[in-house]
């Protein structure tokens, strides 16, 4: 398996999970990260799919366990720092700003287990993925993304957006 | 007539084959028609607002940086297996060969068999240069000093905790501390958490400015040749100082 066609092809995803999970773009950088390392430290083979399915389950469970953030990342930072994003005017930024809070709101509300399958759908994954990952019945998926849809819907729209 | 659950709804909309009941109740069935239309609206409110989430990700300089970290973690487990395999038969045949001496009278092995300092102590020594009591494979880092400054953090430590301070000559700061303990650091910075054991740290004698702060207090601040130790120092020299952690 080729390092750099493995992290192009799941770091992307595999941040905007974490970051959406956690609320935090280090954490979700360095989870993301310490994520593909194992991958390759540890050897692990296999389809597509079941690459893409321990990756992500390796990423949710280190989230879960309060991953501490990576004992190099001040240093990374140092050595490859992060681009600035494009500027952008103060009224779309504050309008990004307050649509990332609703939404950060509104995920914290959920239970973890809710969270998580939300997130894993809204990443692409199928229904047995996310069993997988979740560790639930793959025939119970349906049921609990449409209660953690509604949850999320009901918390966003207490933020103030119509759902 | 019984509508279709909200799992079977969601299923449905996203991509599940319809068994032929669900096709057919849908066809007739207008509340539940409407519901998957719902379920439709919702999935696309919910997907924008999770795009807000989202940052952009600076993907070759997070596969650098990964790279750098597999690389490490493999340099490590390589290391490790080299001392364990070598240290390993070393340290059998030293066992051997100090044991069937120490048998022999008046032999000098004896004595030391007997009277083996062991392993380092968190207490302090009485007296004598500040030494350091990490042993040579406690875990390290060097950090080099940025713009003349450098800044160690160390945190964990409990009340009895030695922390020796060596000055050095030279551009970086070395932070040794007991196995398991966890680094952070950048060009100027050094954090530490440690777990329980002594700590030693060589900090440039030369920098413009270095501070030691543990556990939130300031311990030492030196600049140039102005040396202050508001810090519990039980030995100071012209090598370095020796704090010993209060209670608290």
């Amino acid at each position: 398996m080729d390092f750099d066609a493995t992290f192009d092809q799941y770091y992307r995803p595999l941040v905007r999970y974490c970051q959406r999970l956690t609320g935090d773009g280090d954490v979700a950088e360095d989870v993301a990260q310490e994520s593909l390392v194992r991958l390759f430290d540890r050897g692990v083979t296999g389809w597509a799919a079941g690459i893409r399915a321990w990756l992500f389950k390796t990423a949710t469970h280190l989230v879960r366990d309060g991953y501490r953030v990576g004992k190099n990342r001040m240093r990374l930072l140092e050595e490859h720092p992060v681009a600035p994003a494009p500027a952008e005017t103060p009224e779309r930024s504050l309008e990004r700003q307050e649509a990332r809070a609703r939404a950060r709101e509104a995920l914290a509300a959920l239970p973890p287990r809710d969270r998580e399958i939300l997130l894993m759908r809204y990443s692409g994954f199928s229904y047995k993925e996310i069993a997988e990952v979740v560790e639930v019945a793959a025939t119970s998926v349906g049921t609990l993304l449409a209660r953690a849809e509604r949850r999320f819907a009901e918390a966003l729209t207490a933020t103030g957006k119509t759902v | 007539m019984t509508h279709l659950d909200e799992g079977t709804l969601v299923a449905l909309r996203d991509g599940d084959e319809p068994e032929a009941r669900v096709t057919e109740h849908l066809s007739v069935c207008e509340r539940c028609a409407d519901a998957l239309a719902d379920a439709r609206d919702r999935s696309a409110v919910i997907a924008e607002a999770l795009a807000a989430l989202d940052d952009p990700v600076d993907t070759a300089s997070a596969k650098a940086a990964a790279r750098g970290r597999l690389d490490a973690r493999r340099g490590e487990a390589s290391r490790s297996r080299w001392w364990r395999a070598h240290l390993g038969r070393a340290a059998g045949i030293l066992l051997v060969t100090a044991g069937a001496a120490s048998a022999l009278p008046g032999s000098p092995w004896r004595s030391w068999w007997v009277g083996s300092p062991g392993a380092p102590t968190t207490e302090p020594s009485s007296g004598g240069e500040v030494a350091g009591p990490q042993s040579p494979a406690a875990p390290a880092i060097s950090v080099p000093v940025a713009e003349g400054r450098m800044r160690v953090i160390v945190r964990g430590v409990v009340p009895g905790t030695v922390i020796d301070v060596v000055w050095v000559d030279g551009p970086s700061a070395r932070v040794a501390a007991p196995s398991g303990s966890e680094f952070t650091y950048a060009d100027g910075r050094a954090e530490v958490d440690v777990t329980q054991g002594p700590v030693r740290l060589e900090l440039p004698r030369d920098a413009a400015l270095t501070t030691l702060e543990v556990e939130g207090q300031l311990f030492l601040e030196r600049s140039g040749s102005r040396l202050e130790v508001p810090g519990p120092a039980v030995e100071l020299s012209d090598a370095g100082i020796r704090f010993v952690v209060p209670q608290r």
